[in-house]
């Protein structure tokens, strides 16, 4: 034992004894600071949230093979949105369940939530709501009006 | 003379290594919830294990700029440095590539906005990071610098 702890490589020994310290460091930290922190839970598992990037967005938009729902307030959406797009307003989204889950029923469809600006969460809000719905394909486009805006996708607007 | 040189040259890339690992780690161990956002937006760590590199990985980033600072073991801080800057810039490159404009979460645990051209940044930062630990590696390991 002695033996084989004389022939491990210095490197080896450094950084097993750096993980180790590490570790207990971020221990005793967690144990004494009494920081609220669960090792297991993320928020992405608790509601199951995926990001997805603005060209994969424009490709489902262009293939035709997904839905996009606005989260912004209806008055917004009735100013302007992405071409094709249903409103489900964070505000008032459970109004909507009945009327979504009978004209939406096969689960597996492929449903893209936007907002607009970075720091809004009415998408994730939504994005909750449908999977507890039961929807398995929920993404979040981040930013998704303004950058549909720049880039001149198809949008309807209302020109008010 | 030139070892004299060489010494200057370990030490200075040591504490430069330190300070930067010293503060990557210590902007990010105040909120770790924020921190694990960050790593959750990259979509490269599985989900079961974004808490615990959220948790863990600034008090290893501490650790390593301890021992760069202090000369204490070494070999493994330089190496363990090489690996995490090698990772992180990959990581970067991936999100550019992918076209997600999320926070690089290097030395702050506040989630921005990022363009592309700031991520363009954060890779040629993180390639300097990687020359400089590349060297120490090298004289560490091959020349046998080492402390002081």
């Amino acid at each position: 034992m002695f033996n084989l702890l004389k022939k491990t490589p210095n490197f080896i020994k450094d950084t097993v004894c750096i993980i180790l310290i590490t570790l207990s460091s971020g221990f005793l930290m967690y144990y004494f600071s009494g920081i609220e922190f669960s090792f297991k839970e993320t928020r992405l598992s608790e509601i199951n949230k995926k990001e997805i990037s603005f060209e994969e967005a424009k490709s489902v938009f262009e293939n035709k093979n997904g839905l996009f729902i606005d989260s912004r307030s209806k008055r917004f959406y009735e100013k302007a949105h992405i071409d094709g797009a249903i409103n489900i307003p964070a505000d008032n989204y459970l109004e909507y369940s009945f009327d979504f889950l009978s004209a939406y029923p096969d689960k597996s469809i492929k449903i893209i939530v936007y907002c607009d600006g970075r720091n809004c969460d009415s998408s994730h809000i939504i994005t909750e709501f449908l999977n507890d719905l039961g929807y398995e394909d929920v993404n979040i486009l981040i930013n998704g009006w303004s950058l549909w805006k720049e880039d001149n996708l198809p949008g309807f607007f209302t020109g008010n | 003379m030139e070892t004299e040189f060489k010494k200057h040259s370990v030490f200075t890339a040591r504490i430069l290594l330190g300070i930067i690992f010293f503060a990557a780690g210590a902007s990010k161990v105040i909120n770790p919830l924020l921190f694990a956002e960050i790593i959750m937006n990259y979509q490269i760590v599985p989900d079961y294990l974004v808490n615990l590199t959220a948790f863990f990985l600034p008090y290893l980033e501490i650790t390593i700029a301890i021992m760069l600072i202090s000369g204490l073991f070494l070999e493994g801080a330089v190496i363990i440095s090489l690996i995490l800057l090698i990772s992180f810039g990959g990581s970067l490159i991936f999100n550019l590539a992918r076209g997600l404009n999320i926070s690089c979460g290097c030395f702050t645990s506040v989630a921005e906005e990022a363009t592309n051209l700031d991520y363009i940044y954060y890779i040629a930062r993180d390639i300097v990071f990687i020359f400089i630990a590349s060297y120490l590696a090298r004289e560490v390991f091959f020349t046998k610098i080492s402390k002081s």
